[in-house]
């Protein structure tokens, strides 16, 4: 099967090419990174994780939407996405493998990263977390395979995979709400100290995961010859509406009890994303871009006529997928370390070097994505063809 | 005790060290830094916090610590910190009043650090660095003692005045009092 990656076109090599371009480059900053310690980053002692911890939050959720397709399909035996499975199941592959990675540069001492192992500490969630991931990850890359090579093959997949897909549906759910108490259990910091937090994780999470699903399927709808369905991508749509409404109406819930409480600890992180504290606003425009692209990506959806057209369904998609990335992947977590336990702000912006690592692990997840999916489709052109 | 010259006296609970006799164990909480309840439960992808049983100090293994900073994270008081540098490279010219402690164990980068009240020297029977230094130039703003002991310098002194904690309300227990 893995023999189909290695033959494509000019361009699919020119794309990864240039993805191990940057995955060179992640490495180069890394290595500068691992001898010179951490600070080269811009995190500080107020603000100890940053953007790469950011991403860690934002891929699992898009990992976790990999079951707003598998659930469909074998629970409610909604034929259609019997299609696309594969391609959900392969994004979550490699969302994880981003996130195990981010999770690793993360560190500030990597070498060490077997210790989670090797003296396990049942009562951090960082262990249940990393114990979830993995085999979140591993199921779907069983999953995948083995029913991509049934098929292959022209039969039906054996009775065993069946059972594991079952196990993964409740697991796509579990990484996310493990993740979010990651943050959910921290007392002392409002921001994240709350009980919603991981139905807010689910619920942007499966928008911004099939979001950026559907902007897959039009990709390789134009680069290969298969396509993976006008419905498929209309059903996957109105998934993306409901889950951003959802999305948009638990922050609004947050906002509430925040300034209708008055209690300035909650307040404050609100404050500090949306108009700043103590002079330092820079992620000000970020939330504000955020916010006019979740309205944008919201009219858009709601509306039938842009969301049944697919120009303004992937106009609508990419705006989403801002949205979500620019609130869970930055604000979420700078926000949460400020103002700090002593009522400061200590300023947070990510280095050079910390971004090249992060567009490192980036190209990483999107290398795997793309060989992956290229065994993938180059099976499901196989079918067409035949 | 220097009341009146001092607007900070913060007091720490640790028992007064070993001194050959027995260390005294009981149900104490330990120190603010350490927070029984959070950085310690919550905050470890493994147990590279030690809480020395005999004495209620919690401590650090660096031998061990993977640098997560989950328990950064999970500190509601911002007391720990964390080497994102070679702690080493830092200073260029050593400052002979400060010299370095050859009793402590190496430090490296990328683990977190905590106040641990000197436990290498709580330990041979010293008090803190921080408790000396001010009995050195004669400011009496720290006090160091054990809580359990009724009649202790640290229970006298908390008789004796108003004190609070930060954060009390966590649960986590601090043990350490601002006499204010």
């Amino acid at each position: 099967m893995l023999d189909r990656a290695l033959k494509g076109s000019q361009g699919y090599w020119g794309w990864l090419v240039f993805l191990l371009v940057l995955m060179g480059i992640g490495a180069g900053c890394w290595f500068y990174q691992f001898f010179e310690g951490l600070k080269i980053t811009g995190m500080s002692r107020d603000v100890s994780w940053g953007l790469y911890i950011g991403q860690l939050t934002y891929f699992v959720g898009v990992a976790a939407s990999g079951v707003m397709v598998v659930l469909p399909y074998y629970l409610h035996d909604y034929k259609a996405f019997g299609r696309i499975t594969i391609l959900g199941e392969f994004l979550a592959v490699s969302s994880i493998i981003m996130c195990l990675l981010f999770v690793f540069v993360d560190l500030g001492n990597p070498v060490r990263i077997m210790n989670v192992i090797l003296y396990p500490t049942p009562n951090s969630i960082l262990f249940w977390d990393m114990i979830v991931l993995n085999v979140y990850m591993l199921l779907n890359l069983i999953i995948g395979w083995n029913v991509l090579a049934a098929e292959r093959k022209g039969i039906h997949y054996q009775k065993w995979i069946k059972v594991l897909i079952y196990i993964s549906i409740p697991w796509a759910f579990s990484i996310h709400t493990v993740t979010a108490f990651l943050y959910a259990g921290l007392p002392g910091r409002h921001f994240w100290l709350t009980s919603i937090m991981a139905a807010r994780f689910l619920s942007s999470a499966f928008c911004a995961g099939p979001a950026l699903l559907i902007l897959l399927c039009l990709i390789v709808r134009k680069v290969t010859k298969f396509d993976p369905g006008k419905e498929q991508i209309r059903t996957l749509a109105g998934i993306v509406t409901y889950a951003m409404l959802i999305n948009v109406f638990f922050f609004l819930l947050e906002l509430f009890t925040a300034f209708y409480s008055q209690i300035p600890g909650h307040m404050h992180p609100f404050v500090f994303l949306f108009k700043g504290l103590e002079g330092h606003g820079n992620l000000v425009p970020w939330m504000w871009a955020a916010t006019v692209f979740a309205v944008i990506s919201l009219i858009l959806l709601v509306v039938p006529s842009t969301r049944r057209n697919e120009g303004t369904l992937a106009v609508a998609c990419a705006v989403l997928i801002a949205a979500t990335w620019i609130d869970k992947g930055l604000g979420l977590i700078v926000a949460g370390f400020t103002p700090n336990p002593f009522d400061t702000v200590t300023p947070y912006w990510p280095t050079t070097p910390e971004v090249l690592i992060t567009i490192g692990v980036l190209a990483t997840g999107f290398f795997v994505l793309t060989v992956l999916y290229k065994v993938a489709v180059s099976i499901k052109e196989e079918e067409v063809a035949a | 005790m220097d009341l009146a010259g001092a607007l900070r006296t913060f007091i720490s609970e640790p028992a007064q060290p070993v001194h050959g006799g027995k260390s005294r164990a009981s149900a104490r909480r330990s120190d603010v830094q350490s927070l029984p309840g959070t950085a310690m439960r919550q905050g470890l992808p493994h147990p590279s916090n030690l809480r020395e049983k005999s004495d209620g100090i919690v401590a650090m293994d660096m031998h061990r610590c993977i640098g997560c900073r989950f328990c950064m994270a999970a500190c509601p008081y911002g007391s720990r910190s964390f080497n994102w540098g070679d702690p080493r490279k830092a200073p260029k010219e050593l400052n002979p009043d400060y010299p370095t402690n050859m009793d402590y164990p190496e430090r490296s980068k990328g683990v977190v650090e905590k106040c641990n009240f000197c436990v290498e020297l709580v330990t041979k029977g010293e008090l803190p660095a921080c408790v000396q230094m001010c009995d050195k130039i004669k400011v009496q703003a720290l006090t160091f003692g054990d809580l359990n002991d009724p009649e202790s310098n640290v229970r006298n002194l908390l008789r004796e005045h108003y004190s609070i904690r930060r954060k009390p309300e966590l649960g986590t227990g601090p043990n350490l009092f601002y006499i204010v």
